[in-house]
């Protein structure tokens, strides 16, 4: 009873307060416990190091993204041009700067994270809540499709979407969302399924409050540290995939993430060659994400009696 | 209307006069109506309707091709927004998604299709690009006029110059279809697509390049060209044509002409410097409704049986009949009378004049052995049947081993009389390209035809003991107006964006500067054997660097005008509707011709 | 037992049920994206009127139920249909490429979930313990890695500089050929070409049944019963592998499906290292609009899916009475 003990003693006088602050007061609340672990605290600050990057990075892009850079002595076009002062990251085939490129394509990979990572919470939750507490009927549709899309092989179920909305970077973020809430799904049920049985929740249904009520007072805010690790997982997985759809081709190429980065490096053959083109977005790609699942798993270390059923589904979403 | 906000006008300076005066009057519009539209029934020198931002399409899903075009697009679209007061979003598109739409004319928000054509061996004549600008193939119903340019005359001109009485009016025929396209600016060249390959110099001694390049579609460099170190000769490829041993079924022109053209073997063909070479026998043009082939006394198969009339005679007629059974995706209908053989010879006669056959059909298709066609049961089914190896061909190089999607395996035979292959070749399936130079690198891989120039440029810096070559090929890469909607229906304004881009840069950024811009809108590259002379062309744009100057002057010159802002606005009459309603065809009562051709 | 039975007759209609909506769904779905396999050929230079009679032949111009009534009633006769593309049979086409995604993750994917069996066990075990707090980190480091970053580094490293390994390929061009399918499989050229796929593979997804045991781990760990063999004074390796043994459910359930999915999702690995799989067939397939082939890839790997979920919750339904269905 750790977490849950020390956050979602939710009793119907207290709900009686505005709904939406106890979610917030939940969410704030595990993220201060979670804070005082240090290792915690450490990949927190990396992501909000991204993030202000991609609030501020393509203020200090020191170049357009597609500005051709020249050889200022010889009038040539710097294709693939190592390091130098001018260029701290050189430059790519198409004589663009790499650092330019990097400090913008922060931005496309935030919106990437959170919108995905949104995405897949907000679905997961919609139908992990409602399928774990109108149950019956609705509970096996929900399910049962829940297991449809369980089915679908990832990517190329991806891409077949993505023929639907057209290739494009919003597109490419949306299909992440519209396929991987499935795990959230799962966990949300579960445990919409065990905070129904609490007795505030009888309690409230006894006193005749309506379905939505119940759902928004009563199961939304005793669910909600759950989404933060959702949150934070979701962040990571929809990086990842966007970079491997834009890496197959199916996202807009000039909207500069750092997936389409190393799409570009490796498309033009110069993955080994220029390092300092495909190894910085690649590093990033990996510390965030990395950071992200670090983050979620501090959640874990609170509220391990549940921390089994989401890290399964989630982990293998 | 006329009530301008003066203080608008200090922003303008660089602009002339008249583009000051139409300044005001748009922010006039602006200020008073809101919607920036309409614009008609004004004074003079007005402006029309602001023309919005365009769109263009290119192909997102198609490997090293697409690399290049996301290297040029932003150059496009810098020339066309910088200097035609436009705006331009490029977006990506798979090809399936493009295409079907424009089949059945679904998408109407689209403006330019950038487009590039694979420079296939019987593109060579420019017949089978020029139908996709056939007014019958416009708009909706299936078939796909890419531009949707919708013009009678062309039409005419292309249709006349098919059923020529001789080659000499043909090619005469063929040069004014292209200069009459050429000046309505149907479509936009930039520059021609390469061929380019990459080989190992310690391993290879390449031949056979010339200006067909390392490409699959000039299959000479397979029989000129010869290992000296090593006994197999690793050749990478795309995984296409080794997924069926039934050959006449593939419809992407790299597989298909490594199969027709390297391991089976067409009666005469073109070379690597675009000359005709005989390969099994001497063709005829007795005139233009009967074609005699003689085949050579030394023209054998794979297995030691002579290439025979009755071999001809079957491989076209089995062709038509996968055509027409839906198996042979390349089958052209050709106005067939009869077909006789005798011999060592092959008599061919038409119901109508048809030069285009002894250039296209004729050279597309390698003789196929009928007794194995027979035993395979590929008259029946010409769809299903596949072939055990050894496979029996007519080509210099035997099919002894095809795994699906790895690799189809291959060894020299003496029983051409023309070409042979020095070594066995393996052509091994890649997925991708970065994985093919790479193996390049290790020795894994002797040839790399068909890759991107980045690749091409990393091979000749980075890797020891490799060399790539550009060949500037016979096709281009394209602008594809989308002709019947606004604003590229109107001729001057696809003139104007023609005008305006810097096909040098283009060509020094994606291209390694390795090629020769396209100064004229013939669809087919300047490097293609029926090149029109120049003379009698349309010229897009003065310099390579493009002439921003004739782009607006082009506009200006016919009522266009800019704002304040420097956006362009039509001309204040301008009929922006469609040519057509959505989702149908040009309608005879517009374009009278449809009447007999729809 | 009658609500054993009860809860297995219902859920096997359920999934029966539910497999024939996955392959209408699936069908509606593919026919519904816009272009269809000619467009290609178009643009790789087919003959309109060629295409035109192709279209006809293969019924695109039929409506759509019909299209959907004649895929049915040859699926029950067991044809699987062309692939209109390469007109090949569809299960010919596709066969030779399970069977390589199969050779690839079968073992890759037993021998990670393995391996992180033990690496979750060791770290679940020390509970707060330097190891279980660090020792994790590599692990989710090389997960957090998009899978064809990884396998680029590892061609880069161990088979550009090092020269250690082939590039790419599952076979060198230059092996022997006109064997029995399953002969190049057992050769020394095959092992040498699987080492570098192999890891790619295991370094993606070794953090997933690592993470799961770790939790599983510390879950069974504050049970009772362990709690009673600390106190009975048994070994500790003794009882850790008592704990292991009760906390592999979670992992073993969720094996057969991770390697279900796998099939259609180690196209990234396929793709750089050049391994002739399922998974680069099945997007190449989807943009070509080649229907048959990523309609049975696709409801192969779905019913694998949907198969092991019913499998697991059957068993479970034997091992636990409560999550009968009680409708």
């Amino acid at each position: 009873m750790s977490l849950r003990g020390r956050l979602t003693e939710t009793t119907p006088e207290r709900v009686s307060g505005v709904t939406d602050s106890y979610i917030v007061r939940n969410f704030v609340g595990a993220l201060g416990i979670m804070l005082r672990d240090r290792t915690t605290a450490f990949y927190f600050a990396i992501l909000v190091g991204v993030t202000l990057l991609g609030v501020v990075g393509p203020m200090l892009a020191p170049y357009g993204i597609q500005e051709t850079q020249y050889n200022a002595a010889t009038g040539q076009v710097l294709q693939a041009a190592g390091p130098s002062v001018a260029h701290p990251l050189g430059t790519t085939f198409a004589g663009y700067d790499v650092l330019s490129r990097l400090l913008v394509g922060a931005r496309p990979t935030v919106i990437t994270g959170l919108l995905g990572g949104a995405m897949i919470l907000s679905i997961g939750t919609a139908v992990g809540v409602t399928a774990g507490y109108v149950g019956g009927r609705t509970e096996t549709v929900l399910m049962r499709f829940t297991d449809f899309v369980y089915g679908v092989p990832l990517i190329p179920f991806g891409i077949v979407l993505i023929t639907f909305l057209g290739v494009g970077f919003l597109s490419s973020i949306v299909v992440i969302g519209l396929i991987l809430w499935r795990g959230g799904a799962r966990v949300i049920r579960a445990q919409t399924l065990q905070v129904k049985q609490y007795p505030f929740v009888r309690v409230a249904k006894a006193t005749g409050a309506s379905t939505p009520r119940i759902i928004v007072k009563h199961i939304l805010p005793n669910v909600a540290p759950m989404a933060i690790f959702f949150l934070s997982l979701g962040v990571g997985y929809a990086i990842v995939l966007q970079a491997s759809l834009t890496f197959l081709g199916v996202a807009d190429p000039f909207t500069p993430s750092w997936g389409v980065m190393i799409r570009n490096a490796f498309r033009s053959g110069y993955m080994s060659e220029a390092w300092w083109w495909s190894i910085p977005p690649g590093f990033l790609i990996g510390l965030t994400v990395l950071s992200t699942f670090m983050f979620g798993r501090g959640y874990e270390d609170l509220v391990n009696e549940d921390a089994e059923s989401a890290e399964t589904e989630a982990v293998a979403a | 209307m006329a009530s301008a906000d003066d203080t608008t006008d200090s922003t303008i300076d660089r602009r002339s006069v008249l583009r000051a005066l139409g300044a005001a009057s748009a922010a006039g519009l602006a200020g008073c109506s809101g919607s920036g539209g309409g614009g008609g029934g004004g004074g003079g020198g007005d402006l029309g309707e602001r023309v919005s931002s365009l769109q263009m399409e290119y192909w997102s899903d198609y490997g090293g091709f697409t690399t290049t075009q996301e290297q040029m697009a932003p150059i496009i679209r810098q020339g066309v927004e910088q200097h035609l007061g436009v705006g331009m979003e490029v977006v990506p598109k798979g090809i399936s998604s493009q295409l079907g739409e424009l089949a059945n004319d679904q998408n109407r928000a689209n403006n330019i299709s950038f487009t590039w054509w694979v420079p296939a061996a019987d593109r060579l004549d420019p017949q089978e690009l020029l139908n996709n600008m056939r007014i019958d193939w416009a708009g909706a119903g299936g078939q796909s006029n890419y531009s949707n340019y919708a013009d009678c005359e062309y039409t005419q001109l292309l249709q006349d110059q098919t059923t020529a009485e001789t080659s000499e009016k043909r090619t005469q025929g063929m040069y004014e279809t292209i200069a009459y396209m050429a000046d309505d600016c149907a479509i936009g060249n930039l520059c021609p697509v390469a061929n380019i390959g990459a080989w190992r110099t310690d391993r290879v001694e390449m031949g056979g390049i010339g200006n067909g390049g390392i490409a699959r579609s000039n299959a000479e460099w397979a029989f000129k060209s010869e290992l000296t170190e090593g006994d197999e000769m690793v050749v990478a490829i795309n995984p296409i044509a080794t997924e069926t041993s039934n050959w006449l079924t593939h419809s992407a022109s790299m597989p298909e002409a490594m199969w027709q053209h390297m391991i089976s073997s067409p009666v005469h063909k073109y070379n690597e410097d675009f000359e005709i070479v005989e390969l099994l026998g001497s063709v005829d043009v007795v005139d233009a409704q009967e074609v005699v082939v003689e085949l050579f006394d030394d023209a054998q198969f794979t297995n030691g049986d002579p290439v025979t009339g009755e071999d001809v005679k079957f491989t076209f007629e089995q062709i038509k009949r996968g055509g027409e059974a839906g198996a042979y995706p390349g089958a052209a209908p050709v106005p067939y009378d009869s077909i006789e053989a005798d011999g060592k010879t092959c008599r061919f006669t038409f119901t109508e004049p048809y030069i285009p056959f002894v250039n296209t059909t004729l050279m597309r298709w390698g003789v196929v052995h009928k007794q194995s066609f027979e035993e395979a049961g590929a008259v029946q089914d010409p769809g299903g049947a596949q072939f055990e190896t050894p496979i029996v061909t007519s080509g210099p190089l035997q099919v002894t081993s095809l795994d699906r999607g790895q690799r189809v395996v291959t060894e020299p035979v003496d029983t051409h009389p023309t070409y042979s292959a020095s070594q066995p070749i393996i052509f091994e399936a890649f997925r991708n390209e970065e994985t093919i130079i790479t193996a390049l690198e290790a020795g894994e891989v002797d040839i790399a035809p068909e890759i991107s120039p980045p690749n091409a440029k990393r091979v000749n810096e980075e890797v020891d003991n490799a060399k790539a070559e550009f060949a500037g090929t016979h096709t281009s890469y394209n602008l594809q107006y989308v002709c019947h909607t606004a604003p590229c229906k109107f001729p001057e304004f696809r003139k104007a964006v023609a005008a305006v881009v810097n096909r040098q840069k283009l060509i020094d950024v994606a291209m390694n500067g390795q090629v020769e811009p396209d100064m004229y809108p013939t669809y087919i590259s300047h490097n293609h054997p029926l090149y029109p002379p120049e003379d009698m062309l349309y010229k897009q744009a003065d310099d390579p660097t493009g002439s921003p100057d004739k782009g607006v002057s082009l506009l200006e010159d016919a009522g266009w005008g800019f704002d304040g802002d420097g956006n362009l606005h039509y001309p204040p009459d301008a009929d922006l509707e469609p040519l057509w309603p959505q989702g149908e065809a040009p309608s005879a009562d517009d374009f009278p011709c449809m009447e007999d051709l729809g | 037992m009658s609500s054993l039975k009860r809860y297995f007759a219902v859920r096997s209609a359920q999934t029966v049920v539910m497999l024939f909506l996955v392959l209408t769904a699936l069908f509606v779905l593919f026919r519904s994206m816009p272009g269809d396999f000619t467009t290609q050929m178009a643009a790789a230079g087919a003959n309109e009127a060629a295409l035109a009679r192709i279209r006809e032949q293969w019924g695109l111009n039929e409506p759509l139920y019909v299209q959907y009534f004649e895929y049915i009633k040859n699926l029950l006769r067991g044809d699987l249909g062309q692939s209109p593309v390469y007109r090949v049979d569809v299960w010919e086409f596709v066969k030779l490429r399970m069977f390589n995604t199969f050779i690839l993750v079968a073992p890759a994917m037993t021998f990670t979930y393995l391996f992180g069996s033990v690496v979750g066990t060791i770290a679940g075990s020390k509970r707060g313990g330097l190891l279980e707090r660090i020792g994790i980190v590599p692990v989710i480091t090389t997960g957090s890695f998009p899978a064809f970053f990884t396998s680029i580094v590892l061609i880069v490293v161990f088979a550009d500089w090092f020269n250690l390994f082939p590039t790419s390929g599952m076979l060198s061009a230059t092996s022997a050929t006109g064997l029995e399918w399953w002969e190049p499989y057992l050769s020394w050229d095959f092992a040498h070409h699987y080492v570098l796929p192999f890891t790619a593979v295991f370094l993606r997804y070794l953090f997933i049944p690592s993470l799961i045991m770790r939790t599983s781990v510390v879950e069974v760990m504050g049970q009772d019963h362990t709690e009673y063999h600390r106190l009975t004074g048994i070994s500790p390796t003794k009882r850790l592998r008592h704990v292991a043994k009760h906390a592999s459910l979670p992992v073993i359930t969720i094996y057969p499906v991770s390697l279900a999915r796998a099939l259609g999702g180690v196209v990234l690995i396929e793709t750089v290292f050049n391994w002739p799989g399922i998974g680069f067939t099945l997007v190449e397939a989807v943009l070509g609009r080649d229907y048959p082939v990523v309609q049975f890839v696709f409801f192969i790997v779905a019913t694998f899916v949907i198969l092991s979920n019913f499998v697991v919750d059957l068993v479970y339904g034997v091992i636990d009475p409560r999550i009968r269905i009680d409708d």
